[in-house]
């Protein structure tokens, strides 16, 4: 499911990127780029709170927000849809203010939220009709193109949908006026794997075809791996990781040790430590200096380094910070 | 803006457009068996009927809402949220105006059919009944908006006792010092005497307004409260 053809976006925001940190360059250049800029995003609850959350999605890419159960996804998603206030920090749109520009916003996103509302006893044909009418550019042939895709029956009452149909006709509304950034919370979660596998074909087409970015969450990996261009791991409020995916899993390794090569230097190298019988493991970015630092204290010593899977990436993150 | 009111004032009917239809049947069936058989006052059983529909209306309105969760979607929509709040005040208000006159039409035709004549007072007490409802539901939508519909229902049973006691109070309060004409305050008495004196159409557009006023009034307070209130 690889996606064939990338943009130049890409290499475009790379290079300002490089321009920003070796020439010291305002992000003027890059913003332009950027379809969602969120700086230091705080907002704090009770029992929790979002703590200085920072990312940003490049024009016509996917960027995938990955994090368990109340870790903040949601959060953070609301505070940019507005759905909700946050104490400081901006979130940018297509360069507009978040706060200040609603409902212009709203009107060039397609968003779908974590569960599926609609007036049940209303049919999906009305659902189209009455939710498209809030949208300017609201396009009824391209709605009944994917009703058509998705088999859904136009007269059947939303209440007599499944929740994975529910949520194709969530999309359907999404996508209906043909927004420039679609913001999906969960997308994925509670369906099956062969709809699972359908909507994230449907993602793959829309950002190759539609000119339109994704920025999804979701605490399915496997997904987010699939077609995601760019990652955000996000733990207890706070972004863990946020970079394009391959460089993600490229950087980051496993290591496997034996235990008679353990000493504290090595274990503060690594993140996410798992201790067996025979031996530990633990993943680090910096792969490099880790086996210099082995080839020093243990010069015989043995350890296998592996690629890592976003999973495991984020379940060794998720266990440093609650060992934290 | 105003087409985004309507879009979801004209909502709130097509939800529930079974209920409405089964609401005015009961009503016109209340109206016609209470008229023939003349059993109550009429004016008791044109409040009871209008009451018994309009709040069915308001509530299967707020309900459906409630039930579906739907204030969240509506609230993602690119539409403010005051949007929201003008559209039920509008759904309300038409739902009420139809309704009233509807039921000034039907017991004018059962005037016409029993008694040959139809009595022009009647527009009035209609029209007054309606008044007192919008009092009560100025009261009542300022409470849903702030705390959704369960909590406000729940709250409201006790708004509408306490309002019928503070009413009843004052009636027997004002019925004791008529017995004793000695002991009306100075004012009272001014203020009764210019309400007396008063033509009775005049008396009704006042009225009117300040009802009008207060809906309007509550239509505020409901835009302050629903901005404020976390929905998610």
């Amino acid at each position: 499911m690889a996606r064939s053809s990338r943009p130049s976006g890409i290499y475009w925001a790379r290079f300002c990127k490089v321009l920003n940190g070796v020439m010291g360059m305002n992000e003027i250049m890059f913003r332009d780029e950027m379809i969602l800029k969120v700086n230091a995003l705080n907002k704090s609850y009770d029992k929790f709170a979002l703590k200085d959350v920072g990312l940003q999605i490049p024009k016509g890419y996917i960027m995938g927000f990955v994090g368990r159960n109340g870790a903040g996804k949601s959060t953070t998603i609301k505070c940019m849809m507005d759905l909700i206030s946050f104490d400081s920090g901006s979130i940018e749109i297509f360069g507009l203010d978040s706060r200040g520009h609603s409902d212009e916003i709203k009107r060039r996103v397609g968003y779908v939220g974590e569960e599926q509302y609609f007036y049940e006893n209303m049919s999906v044909n009305w659902s189209m009709n009455f939710f498209g009418g809030f949208f300017p550019g609201w396009d009824r042939k391209t709605c009944d193109k994917l009703l058509k895709r998705f088999e859904l029956d136009p007269s059947k009452k939303v209440g007599e949908l499944s929740k994975g149909m529910k949520m194709k006709l969530a999309l359907t509304l999404a996508l209906g006026h043909r927004p420039e950034l679609l913001i999906l919370d969960e997308p994925t979660s509670g369906l099956d794997p062969v709809i699972r596998n359908e909507l994230l074909e449907l993602f793959l087409e829309i950002v190759q075809d539609e000119n339109c970015s994704i920025f999804f969450s979701s605490h399915i990996t496997s997904d987010i791996e699939k077609i995601a261009d760019f990652v955000t791991i996000i733990d207890n409020g706070k972004i863990v990781i946020s970079d394009e995916k391959d460089a993600i899993l490229e950087s980051w390794k496993l290591f496997k040790v034996e235990n008679s090569c353990q000493n504290q230097e090595i274990l503060k190298m690594l993140v996410g430590v798992k201790k067996g019988e025979f031996g530990f493991s633990g993943i680090t970015d910096r792969s490099d200096g880790f086996i210099n630092e082995f080839g020093k204290s243990f010069p015989k010593g043995n350890y296998k380094m592996e690629k890592i899977t976003l999973d495991e990436l984020l379940v060794r993150i998720v266990k440093e910070s609650e060992a934290i | 803006m105003m087409k985004q009111v309507f879009r979801i004032a004209i909502k709130d009917f097509q939800v529930q457009l079974k209920s409405i239809l089964s609401y005015l049947v009961i009503g016109f069936v209340m109206i016609i068996v209470f008229s023939l058989i003349n059993l109550m006052q009429k004016q008791m059983v044109y409040a009871l009927v209008a009451f018994s529909i309009l709040y069915g209306f308001v509530n299967k309105a707020l309900y459906e809402d409630e039930r579906n969760n739907t204030l969240r979607l509506l609230a993602a929509m690119p539409a403010k949220r005051d949007v929201i709040v003008y559209a039920r005040y509008l759904s309300t208000g038409v739902f009420m105006f139809a309704l009233c006159l509807t039921m000034m039409l039907i017991t004018g035709f059962t005037d016409l059919i029993v008694l040959s004549t139809v009595e022009p007072t009647l527009v009035i007490i209609i029209a007054s009944i309606f008044m007192v409802f919008m009092i009560l539901l100025s009261v009542y939508l300022p409470l849903a908006f702030k705390l959704g519909y369960i909590k406000a229902a729940g709250i409201n049973r006790f708004v509408l006792l306490g309002m019928f006691a503070l009413v009843g109070g004052v009636t027997a309060v004002f019925a004791a010092l008529k017995n004793k004409e000695s002991d009306i305050p100075q004012k009272l008495r001014a203020l009764d005497a210019t309400f007396t004196s008063m033509n009775p159409a005049i008396l009704f557009i006042i009225l009117t307004l300040c009802v009008m006023i207060a809906y309007l009034g509550s239509m505020r307070i409901s835009i302050k409260v629903f901005r404020k209130r976390a929905l998610f």
